[in-house]
């Protein structure tokens, strides 16, 4: 099944009619309204930004859209733990915006979004043009806090990697664990929640283990953790034990406390109660919301951006909704499945809200798999809806791999979803 | 694309009846059922009817 916001599709059924979602037939010639000649701007073309995009322009063709950018193209962060790990190519995790371009008719523009004008309804750009809009979708991502771990800063980071933007970091630690001693510690930091992709980091201990296994056997793994539980704890404590015996450890912040201090350059963490050397280090910071968020006055006290999950409008500024990791969805995690349900529900929404049609009652879908290793995976799901009462999401049906599930299965469906999430958000 | 199998075109009544066997377990999944738990009968049918025009 693809991972349409499904509700939608049915509460919104007349609206779709009445648009002509999807383009339109020779027989039922696209209906003319007000929304035709209204400008959409998105910010950010990863994964959210770039769905909103194309979905906007497949739920009416006649709309602006244009997807302001700075890069020329995304590198997925889905794929990047298998990259790290070597089993695949860094050119795989390239994203192009060329289809959206010529294919969907989204305008592209490469530049960095500075701020936002919120009378003028314009974003203002880094060479100080301005791009006009009537609602404007926001999808910056994450940014890290430099400020929270003594001596972890940007450069701290050229030492001991975050990797947890796709790019330059996650070639960083793949070489690094190329070079280290057969016997060595990769030591992994987990950051508290909320942050990006969750299960991430235990993803990413297993595929390093399963690296070490092949090529350096006598080194181990070792997660110190902000927190005293995980996401699909129960899987991956069995699935290491089953596949990397002695090699994968676990701390909980329950046994060292907080991660206090690192030193980059002799690789060394301090906790509360005890300090730990590592041949690899691999700090993924605490986040907050992508820089544009904060500048533009989107953020609360969190760090994240609230919003009201019927249409994903801030809640702080008027005509703009903000999608994907930087957004506060709870219980939605903060993944690229997450952002590509979260998408399509505020491209719906703003048309609504563009044609002054009241939006309907979304429900959305995550399905994160994880790799334990090539034909090993595991997944977590959720199924959320709309309370109208709270204004928020609750999860109507929740699971996870049961323990006697099809591991192998699951790997391939886990690379048949890179495969369909790319070419429902890019393609 | 891949494992995961296409739902494009499917006829509605199979794609309901397919959906709640899921649902109830009477059809093993690798994560459909967990996903289907999620969903009543009336969002069957109208996805069905999505599914099936598309």
């Amino acid at each position: 099944m693809t991972q349409m916001s499904r509700r939608n599709f049915i509460k919104w059924t007349s609206t779709i009619g009445a648009l002509g979602i999807f383009g339109c037939s020779a027989r039922q010639p696209q209906t003319r309204l007000r929304v035709e000649k209204a400008r959409v701007t998105v910010i950010g073309g990863g994964y959210a930004g770039a769905s909103a995009a194309k979905y906007l322009k497949l739920l009416n063709r006649e709309l602006e859209v244009t997807l302001v950018e700075q890069h020329a193209h995304y590198l997925s962060c889905p794929g990047s733990n298998e990259v790290i790990a070597g089993l695949r190519q860094p050119e795989e995790l390239y994203r192009e915006y060329d289809i959206l371009e010529n294919i969907r008719g989204i305008q592209t523009v490469k530049a960095e979004a500075q701020a936002i004008d919120v009378n003028r309804r314009t974003v203002i750009l880094a060479d100080g043009s301005a791009i006009p809009y009537d609602r404007l979708i926001v999808a910056p991502g994450i940014d890290f806090r430099w400020d929270v771990i003594e001596g972890y800063d940007e450069t701290a980071s050229l030492s001991a990697p975050h990797a947890w933007k796709a790019g330059k970091q996650t070639m960083l630690l793949r070489r690094q664990l190329r070079y280290m001693p057969n016997g060595g510690v990769v030591l992994i930091t987990a950051p508290n929640n909320p942050y990006r992709c969750p299960p991430g980091p235990y993803e990413r201990a297993s595929l390093i283990a399963h690296f070490l296994k092949r090529h350096k056997p006598r080194s181990k793994v070792l997660i110190l953790d902000a927190k005293t539980q995980f996401s699909k704890q129960s899987l991956f404590l069995q699935g290491w034990q089953e596949l990397y015996p002695e090699m994968v450890e676990w701390i909980s912040a329950e046994k060292e406390g907080k991660i206090e201090r690192v030193d980059a350059k002799t690789r060394m963490v301090y906790t509360e109660f005890d300090e730990h050397r590592a041949d690899v280090l691999n700090v993924i910071p605490p986040q907050k919301a992508g820089k544009l968020a904060h500048q533009a006055g989107l953020t609360d006290q969190s760090g994240w951006c609230p919003i009201d999950p019927r249409t994903f409008a801030s809640t702080l500024v008027p005509n703009v909704h903000i999608i994907g990791d930087a957004c506060i969805a709870t219980p939605m995690p903060k993944s690229a499945f997450a952002a590509n349900s979260q998408a399509k529900v505020c491209a719906v929404a703003v048309i609504e809200l563009l044609q002054g049609r009241e939006p309907g009652f979304p429900s959305l879908i995550n399905h994160c798999y994880s790799f334990l290793q090539p034909d090993y995976a595991i997944s977590i799901t959720g199924v959320y809806e709309y309370t109208q009462t709270e204004k928020q999401l609750r999860a109507v049906s929740t699971g996870e791999t049961p323990v006697n599930g099809d591991r192998r299965k699951e790997a391939e469906h886990a690379r048949s979803w890179q495969k369909v999430i790319a070419a429902d958000a890019f393609g | 694309m891949g494992s995961i199998p296409a739902i494009i075109g499917i006829p509605e009544s199979e794609f309901i009846r397919t959906m709640e066997e899921f649902q109830s377990g009477h059809r093993s999944a690798t994560v459909m059922d967990r996903i289907a738990r999620g969903y009543q009968h009336q969002d069957f049918v109208a996805l069905a009817r999505f599914f099936k025009s598309r």
